[in-house]
């Protein structure tokens, strides 16, 4: 069974190091890729062979904000049945709203402690990727 | 008849007209108008004071139907009056329009009895009329008066009314926007904490594990370049936030001499950048010192920062056109100069033009041009302080120019 590939979308490099070493603790075997922004995400994922298993998506991006680049990812039919996870440090009610409005499948807020990050993100894997059985 | 009879039809007669030259005496003399017709209308008397008043002659009136006296568009009245005089009514105090022999409107109160002969028949009319158009005159004056400061009050409550609603708005947008600052400010502010919180964590987890010095140092680093984006972005909000307070006086500001202060601070960079400054001759504003001096220090600042080659920075002033202006400024008549602050930095698209004025917004991320998302904002903020405005044109790979319109 091929690797499952996850594909995170933040422009902020210290938080792709967190991410990608809490999911790398979580289960080894994931593929991360990452992109820093919205343009380099839809660049990646306009590409036929490029078919991740789920997306975590940042909102607070520069050259593109992340609802605008969630509603372009909406309309790429290959990817309809992704889940796309809004990964965000705001809790503004606005923003969760906006993301669900525009199609997110869910919306974690950054943790601010290692151990909230692995939780968060092990039930965002167990929720979204039933191949996997994470613990935490 | 006899003398004594003779005497008494003397004395009698005598008294009779002295009874008629006293009553003429008081007629002729009163101030009013007093003049009698016959039932149809025809003058039979004409006072003194009718000719003074109405101009003509007792000669030229006598005889002539009254309705010479009353305006066109009056007439109806004399058929009406006469019909209450047949009756035997009087009217009293009736308040009219009459013309003069020269064709002045005078306004005029009548009042008008019926005079009966023996048999109390009524043959005809007395009627004095006062020229009321002083009094008329004073009151209309009074009630213009009245109208006016009635329709001021009005005008002044309206005014209050409006700029209250106008406070509201601004309270109401002002509450909105101190929220939304509030998130974006604690989202921004959070970061930093987040990232020194998470890699003293790591760099714990790290320690436990023994891994290597290297590895161990970078989450330090991590760390520290935390805490100084964290005091950068607190200083940065409390100077924005206090520009808010804007009860410092204008005084007459030097550009030129603001520029200088400002190149000086960034001596250093520029030597550093290598970059070349030219400056044109800078006008002499009314406004706030130092808001100009950050204005100037962001523009300068951002030239200086956002660019991969040699910096050459352009500031140009000029006198703009009313059309020229942005249109928020078109309908202020006042004239504006522009500064513009144009740079051969990485530029932006043009689409983002209004974004970039907006408080947290970045456009490159923090890897590669850090900062705090708030200088534009700040940037924008003093200009509109001022009462002028902040436009932006910009190419990708090209440059930018910053257009800043203020008050001349």
């Amino acid at each position: 069974m091929a690797p499952l590939q996850i594909l995170l979308i933040d422009d902020d490099a210290d938080d792709r190091e967190i991410f990608a070493w809490v999911i790398q603790n979580l289960e080894p075997s994931l593929v991360i890729e990452s992109a820093v922004d919205g343009v380099e995400a839809l660049d990646k994922l306009r590409d036929d062979q490029y078919r991740p298993d789920l997306i975590f998506l940042d909102l607070n991006m520069p050259k593109m904000h992340g609802l605008d680049c969630l509603k372009e990812i909406r309309e790429i039919d290959r990817l309809s049945g992704c889940p796309v996870i809004v990964y965000s440090t705001s809790s503004n009610p606005q923003d969760v709203n906006k993301s669900r409005m525009a199609g997110a499948s869910d919306y974690i807020v950054k943790g601010n402690e290692i151990s909230v990050i692995k939780h968060e993100l092990s039930q965002a894997l167990r929720k979204y990727n039933p191949r996997l059985s994470t613990h935490e | 008849m006899n003398s004594m009879e003779n005497n008494l039809l003397t004395d009698l007669q005598g008294l009779e007209d002295f009874g008629h030259t006293w009553l003429e005496a008081i007629i002729h003399s009163s101030d009013d108008a007093i003049i009698s017709k016959d039932l149809n209308g025809i003058v039979t008397s004409w006072n003194a004071s009718a000719h003074r008043i109405f101009g003509y002659t007792a000669e030229e009136m006598i005889g002539q139907p009254i309705l010479r006296l009353i305006p066109k568009d009056r007439w109806e009245e004399e058929p009406a009056i006469l019909e209450r005089l047949k009756r035997g009514d009087r009217v009293d105090h009736f308040e009219t329009k009459r013309l003069t022999k020269g064709g002045v409107l005078l306004d005029i109160s009548l009042t008008i009895s019926p005079i009966k002969n023996r048999k109390g028949v009524v043959v005809g009319a007395s009627k004095i009329a006062r020229d009321i158009t002083a009094q008329k005159e004073a009151e209309r004056i009074i009630a213009e008066g009245r109208e006016r400061f009635r329709k001021e009050l009005e005008a002044t409550v309206q005014e209050r009314t409006r700029k209250l609603a106008e406070l509201n708005d601004h309270l109401a947008r002002s509450n909105y926007e101190l929220e939304q600052f509030a998130y974006i400010a604690s989202h921004d502010l959070q970061e930093p904490l987040r990232k020194i919180h998470v890699f003293s964590e790591l760099l714990e987890e790290g320690l436990r594990q023994g891994d290597d010095p290297e590895r161990l140092r970078h989450h330090l680093q991590k760390m520290k370049g935390a805490s100084v984006r964290m005091s950068r972005l607190i200083k940065d909000i409390l100077e924005y936030s206090r520009l808010s307070r804007t009860e410092s006086s204008y005084v007459p500001v030097d550009l030129n001499e603001v520029m200088r202060e400002v190149l000086v601070e960034f001596d250093l960079w520029i030597a550093e950048k290598n970059a070349v400054i030219s400056l044109d001759v800078l006008p002499v504003i009314s406004g706030i010192p130092t808001q100009f001096r950050q204005l100037f220090r962001n523009l300068i600042g951002n030239s200086l920062k956002f660019s991969k080659r040699q910096p050459h920075i352009f500031v140009k002033a000029s006198k703009v056109p009313a059309e020229k202006l942005p249109v928020e400024l078109q309908s202020k008549s006042r004239r504006f100069i522009c500064l513009d602050f144009q740079d051969n930095g990485i530029g932006f698209e043009q689409e983002h033009a209004d974004k970039v004025f907006s408080i947290f917004q970045r456009l490159n991320s923090q890897d590669a041009y850090s900062g705090s998302g708030i200088g534009l904002a700040l940037c924008k903020k003093i200009v509109d302080n001022h009462g002028g405005a902040i436009t932006a044109d910009s190419v990708p790979g090209k440059g930018s120019v910053f257009h800043v319109f203020l008050p001349a």
